[in-house]
């Protein structure tokens, strides 16, 4: 269970934890013993080690393909992720990434300007997240299953407006910029958009005053009530962001497949709470840093990506990717970060 | 919180129990009501098979729920239990009983591996069931590419032994639930409410926590694989896919158990009700003839439905006392401080 | 005890509340037969497990077509449940249904074994099974599938993965680097496709598969994995694909390749096809359900004389020199594919013998057809009894494994011998 307090100052006012202090070092090696770090480490790692699989490793086309492939995981890790952080889970993602896909296509395709689809169906997603914040929040009613309610539901509902045509064209804007056909100053698209992302990510949950009060809510909900931070909205914010980010990556996967039916987001739940958690966060929620999450996301496609070219069976494939997550996570937890509040 | 409240606490009918039975009652007799064709014997004895797995599986998950950890390798044991038990007896037909003895075992390896790495290690449960949830998918894939698999009538009977019209396997059900009962009133069951409840105070009370943290992981594998056992014999093959529906199912059913996700209350009982609901509300639905595709918005609204009764209870409750009475009384500072 | 009472009652009532809630709510989605039931017509059920993509859409519908066609509509009362992918809830289902006394059942089975004894039951009550495109081993079911299915002019040539095996070996003359997309691992569909596609790779010395990886019969999917692929082999000169190979070719073309593909039956593919992509198109066809539908109605209606129990589905077959735009919504002047329609639509919804009563608008709306044609001599449709074992897992009495060299291509696969 995760400890009941927050520190105060002098003046007997309460600090809340600033996500910042996780990553400064105070010896160089406490510095390479972060669970952040040491992902990352892990992830470059793959890289000379994946010449034992194929002669053509490492490559520069391996490393875009980690990037371009990697970006799905690493939005909807976001998401995932932040709601993490409060000590919840969010189950209803590939309900919420079908949702992002079928409305932007459904209304692309109905004659609506692209953007005024994004638009649409990011919203759509947002007022799913909302719906899930709401019930968190103000219910009280256990994440895991709330989510899990909420995505059945949203499911049920897809499949009946959707009959008849399960699958939605994508528009061509969106299949140019995120099929990876297209780059920019020598860079493919989705490499950008990745960094983009990244980026206002990071921000929003290591920089800004909402990602400050969800690693309060997550350290301890009711020190945060007495703290006076507004854990109600606040949760209900950090879910209506996972929403929008399940929502973005299927966007985002409509453009790349340039069409998507409404099981495009079947295949990303586990992945999102495993890269969650090789990149360090804990489950009970309170610590993590999205860098370690965007670190975890992208060893889990490398690692994808050296396993297809080892040509093993697929149970082996299986048992080896289990086997490696097991070690990422014994990896980091010798590596003894203090942060995170221990199950 | 003293060993000695704990179980006084323990001795009353928890609510929660009492929920789940009534929701599972419900159900059932509105199918009994509104379909004539289920009203008898023999289905009766398809729904308790059918439910085996499941009740069988959760027994083991919120075993380990209300210690506060998380045990996603339901999945991976239960199929990997299907795919060992199919190829085995496939092979051996006559070894039925050595082999289940096996499989048995192998479901207790697995669990003390995983409670070792949690506990020993102090790695995430969640990442490390997830993992070796990952790994017995594998080998299962391994010793089975495809569903198939013929096991023999002599090991499928073993299970699913009639008397009377009545399957045995209600009996064995009932007799892990009573089992479940005594063990929570021993040492073990009530060291595994405190650790949910508080470890450190747990820690400092001087309780075996490790050890019986390692033997709840170890419990609920053998669960697992017992679970295991009953999918063979009702589907009397085995598939390398088997395990994965568990995943969700079983959580869903622990919550319509009314078990706590936070740790420190409920009963295994009760998830075994809330199981019984799970697999009756597809019936339900196909009584009153639900259109096709709301089968899953319907479930979920039942589990969201099935949430709100401790709120509406709690809501009813907070009206009768007052304030001042709540604080010195142990429950309700809990109450009050529970933000599940 | 008196306030623990009370606790209780209001639990109680809480729960009945809710519970008359649950109920109203439902009564208000139930679908047309709800209202008590007409006692005379014969109960149908359509019972499907996976849904949510065209293939699974466009059968179904197929099959809701045939079954609400008026002849049909007077007769039968059809009802489509969906199971989900547990194999639990679909035995589930098939006991409800049977208990609730239906007289027809079609439905895509998620196991070959696993409903067997559900089967068994429902056979003894006088039920009939149709499955289509997976197949089942128990022997009261029928089966209508195009695994093991020969092409419709040519019918020794058999098996959907060896024959786009060889194509795709003939298109790269004999020597070159692919890759396999295959299903879903585990299941026997997959497996099947993947032994018979190997039995001829193996012949050829030339040919080096170089990646092996499950699209999961999934466009999105099988193109993730081929562009995975082709970071470790981008030198690679052929593609053999199950369904999937929309994303096979979208990946492809993300990496400026251009080389021979053999996949299913997606609208995307049938068009660059038509565009001078060297590849076969073949695989899975839709209309297997609106067959097997009609297969049922039959057997219902006039008995079930000379219907054998294994039907085959003739294989597809599209090359880059037949593929060819419809311009409306029929299969007509050999045109095979709808150049409006989405990328990963099916195309097959059409089969010339067995249902050419279907449109473009049965398939995506699941009504439209006006009237239902005879069933050819089924006969014809049998499946050989030398393929049973990849269907039904044994042979037929008097038949044994073995090894088939007579009235098949590819020689030399495993099968049935007398």
């Amino acid at each position: 269970m995760s400890n009941n307090t927050l520190p105060t100052d002098q003046t007997g006012s309460t600090i809340l934890p600033d996500p910042r202090q996780e990553t400064v070092p105070r010896r160089i090696g406490a510095f390479f013993a972060q669970p952040v770090v040491i992902v990352w480490m892990i992830f470059v790692l793959m890289f000379p080690l994946s010449r034992i699989v194929s002669p053509n490793f490492p490559s520069l086309g391996q490393l875009e393909s980690t990037l371009i492939l990697g970006l799905f995981l690493v939005v909807v890790a976001f998401g995932q992720g932040f709601v993490i952080l409060t000590g919840g889970f969010d189950l209803s993602v590939p309900q919420t990434v079908a949702l992002g896909a079928f409305l932007t296509g459904y209304l692309a395709n109905t004659g609506w300007p692209v953007l005024g689809a994004i638009a649409a169906a990011t919203i759509g997603c947002a007022v799913m997240g909302l719906i899930n914040g709401l019930l968190v929040a103000h219910a009280k009613f256990p994440p895991f299953i709330v989510t899990l309610a909420t995505g059945s539901i949203l499911g049920s509902v897809l499949l009946g407006v959707s009959r008849g045509t399960p699958a939605q064209p994508s528009p061509a804007a969106l299949s140019s910029l995120f099929s990876g056909k297209e780059s920019f100053l020598g860079v493919p698209t989705p490499i950008w958009a990745l960094v983009i992302f990244a980026l206002i990510a990071y921000l929003i949950q290591m920089r800004s005053t909402i990602g400050r009060r969800t690693y309060a809510v997550g350290n301890s909900e009711i020190a945060s009530r007495v703290a006076g931070v507004p854990v109600s909205s606040t949760l209900i914010i950090v879910y209506t962001f996972a929403g929008i980010s399940s929502g973005l990556a299927g966007i985002m996967l409509l453009g790349y497949s340039s069409g998507a039916d409404l099981n495009i987001g079947a295949s990303w739940l586990l992945p999102s709470i495993t890269a969650v958690v090789v990149g360090g966060s804990a489950i009970r929620g309170g610590a993590g840093s999205y860098v370690g999450t965007i670190g975890g996301a992208l060893l889990l496609t490398v690692l994808s990506i050296d396993l297809s070219a080892a040509g093993a069976s697929e149970g082996v494939k299986q048992i080896l990717y289990g086997v490696i997550i097991l070690i990422a996570l014994i990896a980091a937890r010798l590596g003894k970060d203090t942060g995170a509040a221990r199950t | 919180m003293t060993i000695s409240t704990i179980s006084a606490r323990r001795r009353r009918i928890p609510g929660d129990l009492v929920t789940a039975v009534v929701i599972f009652v419900v159900i059932y007799s509105l199918i009994l009501a509104i379909a004539p064709f289920e009203r008898n014997l023999y289905s009766f004895s398809n729904f308790v098979l059918l439910l085996m797995p499941l009740a069988v599986a959760v027994i083991g998950t919120s075993t380990v729920l209300i210690t506060g950890g998380f045990d996603l390798s339901v999945a991976g044991t239960l199929g990997l239990s299907n795919v060992l038990a199919t190829v085995l007896t496939s092979a051996y037909p006559d070894m039925g009983v050595p082999i289940t003895i096996g499989i048995l075992g192998m479901g207790l390896v697995v669990g003390l591996l995983n409670g070792v790495l949690i506990v020993l290690l102090g790695l995430q449960a969640i990442a490390v069931t997830l993992a070796s949830y990952i790994c017995m998918t594998g080998v299962a894939l391994i010793l089975l590419s495809a569903p198939g698999g013929s096991v023999p009538i002599e090991f499928t009977s073993m299970f699913k032994l009639s008397i009377g019209g009545f399957p045995a396997a209600l009996g064995a059900l009932i007799v892990l639930c009573l089992l479940w009962a005594y063990l929570s009133r021993t040492r073990f069951g009530v060291t595994l409410f405190s650790i949910g409840s508080d470890r450190q105070a747990a820690v400092i009370s001087g309780m075996p926590v490790r050890a019986t943290e390692v033997g709840a992981y170890a419990f609920a594998g053998v669960m697992y694989a017992i679970a295991g056992l009953f999918l063979t014999a009702v589907t009397a093959s085995g598939d390398p896919n088997a395990g994965f529906p568990f995943l969700l199912t079983s959580f869903a059913a622990v919550a319509l158990g009314m078990v706590s996700f936070r740790g420190g209350k409920g009963s295994a009982v009760a998830a075994v009700f809330g199981a019984g609901s799970l697999i009756a509300l597809p019936k339900l639905l196909f009584g009153l003839q639900i259109q096709d595709f709301w089968s899953g918005a319907i479930l979920g609204i039942t589990i969201l439905l099935a949430l709100s009764l401790p709120l509406l209870s709690r809501v009813a409750k907070r009206r009768r006392r007052p304030a001042v009475a709540a604080v010195t009384d142990t429950r309700s500072r809990k109450d009050l401080a529970d933000v599940e | 005890m008196a306030s623990k009472t009370k606790k209780l009652s209001r639990r109680v009532g809480a729960v009945a509340a809710l519970a008359s809630a649950t109920i109203l709510l439902a009564a208000c989605a139930t679908g047309p037969g709800a209202s008590g039931g007409d006692g005379q017509k014969d109960k149908v059920f359509l019972n499907l497990s996976y849904s949510g993509n065209n293939w699974q859409d466009e059968a179904a519908n197929l099959a809701m077509a045939i079954a609400g066609a008026p002849e049909n509509a007077e007769r039968y009362d059809v009802t489509k449940q969906i199971s989900g992918t547990d194999v639990q809830k679909q035995i589930s289902d098939l006991q409800s249904m049977i208990a609730s006394g239906a007289k027809l059942i079609v439905s895509y089975p998620l196991s070959p074994t696993a409903l067997d004894q559900v089967m068994q039951e429902g056979c003894d009550r006088g039920v009939t099974f149709v499955f289509y495109d997976s197949t089942v081993n128990a022997e009261c079911a029928y089966n209508v599938a195009f695994i093991t299915g020969a092409l419709a002019d040519e019918p020794e040539r058999a098996f959907f993965g060896a024959q786009t095996a060889q194509a795709l070996v003939d298109l790269l003359d004999g020597e070159g680097k692919i890759f396999l997309n295959r299903g879903v691992a585990g299941t026997s569909t997959d497996t099947v496709h993947f032994d018979t596609a190997m039995s001829v790779f193996s012949k050829y010395p030339g040919i080096e598969i170089v990646a092996e990886f499950y699209g999961n019969w999934d466009s999105s999917q099988s193109q993730q994995e081929t562009a995975k692929a082709l970071a470790a082999h981008p030198d690679v000169d052929g593609v053999w694909s199950q369904d999937g190979e929309a994303g096979v070719l979208k990946a492809l073309e993300a990496a400026g390749l251009e080389i021979p593909v053999t996949g299913e039956n997606s609208n995307y593919f049938r068009q660059r096809l038509s565009e001078g992509w060297p590849g076969v198109s073949s695989g899975s066809p839709p209309a297997q359900a609106g067959v097997a539908m009609k297969v049922g109605l039959h057997i219902l209606e006039h008995g079930a004389d000379g219907i054998p129990k294994n039907i085959e589905m003739p294989l597809p077959w599209v090359t880059t020199e037949t593929a060819k735009a419809c311009e409306g919504t029929e299969f007509v002047d050999g045109c095979n594919y709808f150049p409006g329609e989405a990328d990963t639509f099916v195309t097959e919804v059409f089969q010339a013998d067995l249902l050419p009563e279907a449109s473009l608008d049965a398939a995506k709306t699941g009504t439209g057809i006006s009237e239902v044609q005879d069933l050819p001599k089924m006969a014809d449709f049998a499946q050989p009894e030398w393929r049973r074992i990849y269907t039904r897992a044994t042979c037929d009495e008097g038949w044994a494994e073995g090894t088939v060299t007579d009235n098949q291509i590819p020689v030399g696969l495993p099968g049935c011998v007398q």
